[in-house]
């Protein structure tokens, strides 16, 4: 592939996809302005069509193959089964392929997932979570587009049948045309957001945006959302970066390195990643000494309920894999596929992005066995499995609807990926030509997070805060409940207008920043999010009777380089209020304003707003931007409200209780929408609650690194 | 991702709520009188709790009488699966938050003494053991490695056969020229294999989810010893430390499971207890007996009703066998990592108090007490229940105890056989496979190639 290294500025201006990804267009570098650059430079590299094929088809059939030779959640006695043996390692022949010599699942019957089709006689590979979204998403990308809108009609069209965060999301989807990324939340009532489903579903959309991974991630942050939150999508991310730029590299350790910029620095995906490397270094030849260490770094999550789908320690084992694999295919899926814990599904991570480092080239060590297995040159096929080829209760992933083709060749899903490939490429200034393919590859926007010491209260104290006019402290216990990840939470009970706070003085004046922080109120409690500089220009939001944890977003711009970032009580909150925090997690975005609908104080409305939109100048047909609305409801209760496009149900999104009455407090809808004509009517519907509704803004649609 | 689904009633969920929120804070600290707060990890158990909180209660009242500035509160881990709390506590440990003592299964102490995350308490034991409260051999099994003892036994819980006499009093009725005799509980003269069969046949009825099941008996590694035992075989292992498992006493146990399980379909098989487990059906009247532990007594007295109860011997393979009962101690145990370690052996001995083990027996919580002081009190405890008549049966129990040899393989070879289990009660294995499977699964785990 032939390398040109240019700037080309006015193409990436007009990326669809992915504000945040490719911005950055006026130019801002951090010396003028402080603040993260998001306008990584761009080289233009070549790949011809045929091989991008080749490479895409290599992590399709990667994906599989780790599939069918992983182990998953196999138990030691009492314990997890980390590091099995290396003679249980058969490719292609784990578990999930029927092979029980080592492990017998339950429900042996539903398990194979590697069987004759007596039609062919040829193997089939049925469908799993480990990829049956991840090539739903290509369906979904050419039918229908990639915003939050388009993903919830394509669930809602073809029925999704899944596990956990993807089920979980599939039923909000069904009860309230829910849009993600409030499908995966936990205000929503995503009850499984933080399981595996964000990275194991969703990576391979780096194959949608090779040798782009801003666009990658762009993806992920929309598709991986829709299922889950937190640290899920932060390592949907870093899988996602390694599948896109994989496609221009030749050793994995690179890859990783490139692509853990997405791993904020302190947050706990980079601790752990940090650990695998020093493990791998103090273990060279000892992958299940190192495994059993790393996995003893493992913290406690909110809600988790087994601990071998951990999303950290998953991701531990993958870099491991890697780390031990030795750019090697076959031993890359080994370790992988017996490292431990989540092992189908990490294997299935690790063998992809190893297919397409190498292609699908005959030479290749896997070659052979993937080809007389499964691709048959051309004629191996996916089947959608439909409980029709075996008696009993499905109990598998896959998409339900009829309208969803049963089986499909594996020829026929890369040429999906290429296709949704090529148009995602023009629409960010690539070019399609001639069989090659013109990419603007970037390296990664540069890790913008500003994660302090003890932002997650895993010191069990309260240092790195500050509080006056009321108590703070930290509350350490076994069981979440209060705490959202680990051990500790912060706790702030109220004197009179009490307040906790951060002083972050690394920021750069007249950015925008988003604090991702879990919280807890009392009962009838009301407490604002706040930012305020030292000559005492604050902003803030609020929320109230919050009686369990849920993720509030708040977003600010710097005033000055110094502020004050945290929780406070007004003057009216009573002695004794208290709020509980945790995972206090900054980090600067992009937010480009393209338009104000409308500047007005808050006003109230019953069951309904209704409002005319223009189309903002740029916004192009079928680009999601944000509509942001700001509003009070003192309901007592988040409920779902429903978003109407030119009178038809466009979506919903979830509306906080912000206050405990109607005097005070407000937050703002982050509405994810696409206009459908020059100059919508859109409606928000909150029937039987009355609402205040003030200032509306369109926003450019941006990534974020934290969810 | 497949997660767990927990099974907890309101009921548990509720009495759980109250006690972690008790047990909140910064991993125990002092009170305000200056008292170290020792935290106690407990299993999650609607019915235990009361038992193990009235044994808290009273050794905070010993250490109280005695001067000590320490007081114990319970931290009850919200799982009823010994697994699930096994791997929550050794996280908690590596966490260095919760319980710094606590409770475990027999089963699991190995893996516990093995990680090498709890401590060493042969200084307890001696000091236990040179007051003559307790018996120095009582001390000794599973615990101990290289000397050291690193487990406390909280109690000790052996098998015993329960029948509901109303069930075999109402067929007796209907058929009275072939009535069926209960199960014998004389464990020199145990009912055979055969008789057991031919009555769970018979107390056999009906279909689908209404159906009602003569017997319910695990076909358990860890009972497979002591059925083999009664079938004049050893257990497991030969005098030798030989795993003898695929022997003609094994072959002739599984046998016996296969006849009821699937010849006669006299007992449940795991998709009859997917929705209500063998023990809730027992205590519903859905089956008339059951072969399990001393731990149900509480539960069977609480929940049968108007039936009544009994409590016979383990059957054996042929008249005048000695029948045996697998015996389980369970463990306390202290954390290697606490902060405050010397008071936990404190607390430690509190609980092994006179006083805390009689306030546990009397609920008939913990089995039988291993103070000899204290069994009389758990025994007239049973007195006034409705298994009044059956005191004897349950005490002679405990002169025919066979341990299960655990081991830090022996739960990863339990789980591979359990695992295949399903494929022999399905009928797609042999008994004869199924028991040569389990040999070598045995034999596998001693070589360390599991």
């Amino acid at each position: 592939m032939k390398i040109f290294k240019r700037i080309i500025p006015f193409a990436l201006c007009a990326a669809v996809l992915s504000g945040a990804a490719l911005a950055g267009c006026k130019g801002r570098t951090p010396e003028e302005g402080g603040g993260a650059n998001f306008k990584p430079e761009v080289t233009v590299k070549e790949i011809s069509r045929e091989e991008y094929v080749n490479k895409t088809l290599g992590g399709l059939l990667g994906q599989f193959a780790g599939f069918l030779s992983g182990y998953e959640f196999v138990q030691y006695g009492p314990d997890p089964y980390i590091g099995m043996p290396e003679d249980w390692f058969e490719f292609l022949n784990g578990p999930y392929a029927g092979n029980f010599e080592h492990f017998t699942p339950p429900d042996a019957y539903r398990y194979d997932r590697l069987r004759i089709n007596e039609a062919t006689g040829k193997n089939e590979v049925w469908s799993d979570d480990d990829y049956h979204i991840d090539i739903f998403n290509q369906l979904i990308i050419d039918e229908f587009g990639t915003s939050s809108y388009a993903i919830k009609e394509a669930w809602k069209k073809y029925n999704v049948g899944d596990w956990g965060g993807g089920d979980e999301a599939m039923r909000l989807i069904n009860s309230a045309d829910m849009l993600a990324p409030y499908t995966g939340t936990i205000e929503a009532g995503n009850r499984y957001g933080w399981c595996t489903e964000a990275y194991i579903e969703n990576e391979t959309l780096g194959m949608n945006a090779a040798g782009m991974p801003n666009i990658a991630t762009a993806l992920v942050d929309t598709f991986a959302s829709n299922v889950g939150y937190f640290n899920s999508v932060v390592w949907a991310k870093f899988y996602a970066a390694m599948y896109s730029l994989a496609y221009f590299e030749s050793d994995i350790v690179t890859v990783m390195q490139k692509a853990a910029v997405t791993l904020p620095e302190g947050s706990y995906p980079r601790v752990i990643y940090d650990k695998a490397f020093e493990l791998f270094k103090k273990y060279p030849s000892d992958y299940k000494a190192a495994a059993t260490e790393l996995a003893e770094h493992r913290r406690m999550l909110y809600r988790l309920d087994n601990i071998q789908t951990d999303p950290d320690i998953n991701g531990g084992f993958a870099v491991l894999s890697w780390l031990y694999g030795k750019n090697s295919y076959l031993d890359t899926c080994k370790y992988s596929s017996i490292m431990g814990y989540d092992g189908d599904c990490t294997a299935a991570i690790c063998v992809g992005v190893m297919g397409i480092l190498k292609g699908f080239k005959p030479e290749n060590e896997e070659y052979a066995a993937l080809n007389d297995t499964i691709y048959y040159n051309g004629e191996g096929a996916y089947y959608n499995d439909d409980g029709s080829r075996y008696s009993g209760a499905v109990y598998q992933a896959r998409i339900k609807s009829k309208e969803y083709p049963e089986t499909q060749k594996i020829d026929d899903i890369v040429d999906l990926y290429r296709k949704n490939f090529e148009k995602i490429l023009v629409e960010n200034g690539g070019v399609v030509k001639d069989g090659k393919y013109s990419i603007p590859t970037t390296e990664l926007i540069e890790d913008r997070s500003h994660l302090f010491a003890n932002y997650d209260a895993e010191k069990r104290d309260t240092s790195g805060f500050e509080s006056k006019n009321g108590k703070l402290e930290c509350i350490v216990e076994s069981e979440n409940g209060n705490s959202h990840s680990g051990y500790g939470a912060f706790k702030l009970t109220n004197v009179k207008e009490g307040e906790a706070y951060h002083t972050f003085d690394n920021l750069a004046k007249g950015k925008t920043y988003r604090l991702s922080v879990y919280v807890k109120t009392g009962e009838g409690v009301q407490a604002s999010l706040f930012a305020e500089d030292k000559g005492g220009q604050r902003q803030e939001i609020t929320f109230a009777n919050v009686t369990s944890l849920i993720n509030k977003q708040f977003i600010f711009t710097a005033t000055d380089k110094s502020m004050k970032v945290g929780f406070g009580f007004a003057a009216s909150a009573k002695n004794g209020d208290s709020v509980i925090f945790d995972d206090f997690m900054l980090e600067e975005i992009e937010r480009e304003e393209i338009a104000k609908i409308s500047e007005q104080d808050l006003k109230l409305s019953s069951d309904a707003y209704l409002k005319t939109f223009k189309m903002p100048e740029g916004v192009k047909a079928g680009e999601e931007v944000i509509i942001s609305v700001r509003y009070r409801s003192y309901a007592g209760n988040s409920f779902p409200c429903a978003i109407y496009r030119n009178s038809d149900i466009f979506g919903s999104v979830m509306a906080s209780n912000t206050s405990k009455n109607a005097v005070a407090g407000y937050d703002y809808l982050e509405i994810p929408y696409v206009f459908e004509k020059p100059t919508d009517t859109v409606q928000i519907k909150f029937e039987g609650y009355k609402m205040y509704i003030g200032d509306i803004t369109v926003y450019r649609k941006t990534q974020y690194m934290f969810r | 991702m497949k997660h767990i689904f927990k099974k907890l009633s309101m009921l548990a969920v509720a009495a759980v709520m109250c006690c972690s929120l008790a047990a909140c804070g910064k991993g125990g600290g002092t009170d305000k009188d200056g008292n170290v707060i020792v935290q106690m990890s407990l299993m999650n158990s609607t019915n235990e709790n009361p038992g193990w909180l009235a044994m808290i209660d009273a050794a905070n009242g010993v250490l109280e009488r005695d001067g000590e500035k320490v007081r114990i509160e319970a931290e009850i881990i919200m799982t009823d699966s010994w697994d699930q709390y096994y791997t929550k506590v050794t996280s908690n440990i590596l966490g260095k938050i919760g319980g710094t003592i606590g409770r475990i299964a027999e089963s699991h102490m190995p893996q516990m003494v093995n990680k090498n995350q709890i401590a060493d308490l042969t200084e307890v034991r001696n000091a236990l053991v040179e007051t003559g409260e307790y018996a120095a051999d009582a001390f000794e099994g599973v615990a101990v490695k290289d000397g050291k003892y690193y487990g406390l036994p909280s109690g000790t819980q052996h098998m015993v056969l329960y029948y509901n006499k109303t069930i075999f009093d109402e067929y007796n009725k209907a058929h009275p020229e072939a009535p069926v005799d209960y199960p014998s509980g004389d464990w020199n003269n145990a009912s055979t294999f055969e008789e057991i069969r031919e009555t769970a046949k018979k107390l056999t009825s009906g279909s689908g989810a209404s159906k009602k099941f003569g017997l319910s008996a695990g076909p358990y590694l860890a009972y497979a010893g002591m059925y083999a035992k009664n079938s004049g075989g050893d257990n497991i292992f030969n005098a030798d430390g030989e795993c003898v498992i695929a022997t003609k006493p094994f072959y002739d146990v599984y046998e016996w499971f296969e006849d009821m399980l699937i010849t006669d379909k006299s007992m449940p098989s795991t998709s009859d207890t997917q929705t209500l487990d063998a023990m809730a059906r027992f205590l519903g009247g859905n089956i008339a007996m059951i072969i399990d532990g001393v731990w149900q007594i509480h539960d069977i007295c609480k929940y049968t009703g108007d039936s009544e109860i009994g409590v016979a011997a383990i059957p054996v393979a042929a008249s005048g066998n000695v029948s045996y009962s697998t015996t389980f101690a369970d463990r306390f145990w202290a954390s290697r990592n606490s902060p405050h370690l010397k008071e936990d052996k404190i607390a430690l001995k509190a609980l092994m108090s006179a006083e805390a083990i009689t306030a546990l027996s009397s609920k008939q919580i913990g089995g039988f007490p291993v103070r000899e002081d204290c069994v009389n009190n758990y025994l007239s405890s049973i007195e006034s229940t409705k298994l009044a008549g059956y005191v004897d049966v349950i005490k002679g129990g405990m002169a025919h105890k066979v341990s299960v040899p655990y081991s830090t393989y022996y739960n990863i070879v339990d789980q591979q056989i359990n695992q295949k289990m399903a494929t022999w009660i399905n009928g797609d294995m042999s008994t004869k496979a199924f028991v040569d499977f389990m040999d070598e699964t045995m034999k596998k785990g001693m070589a360390g190639k599991l």
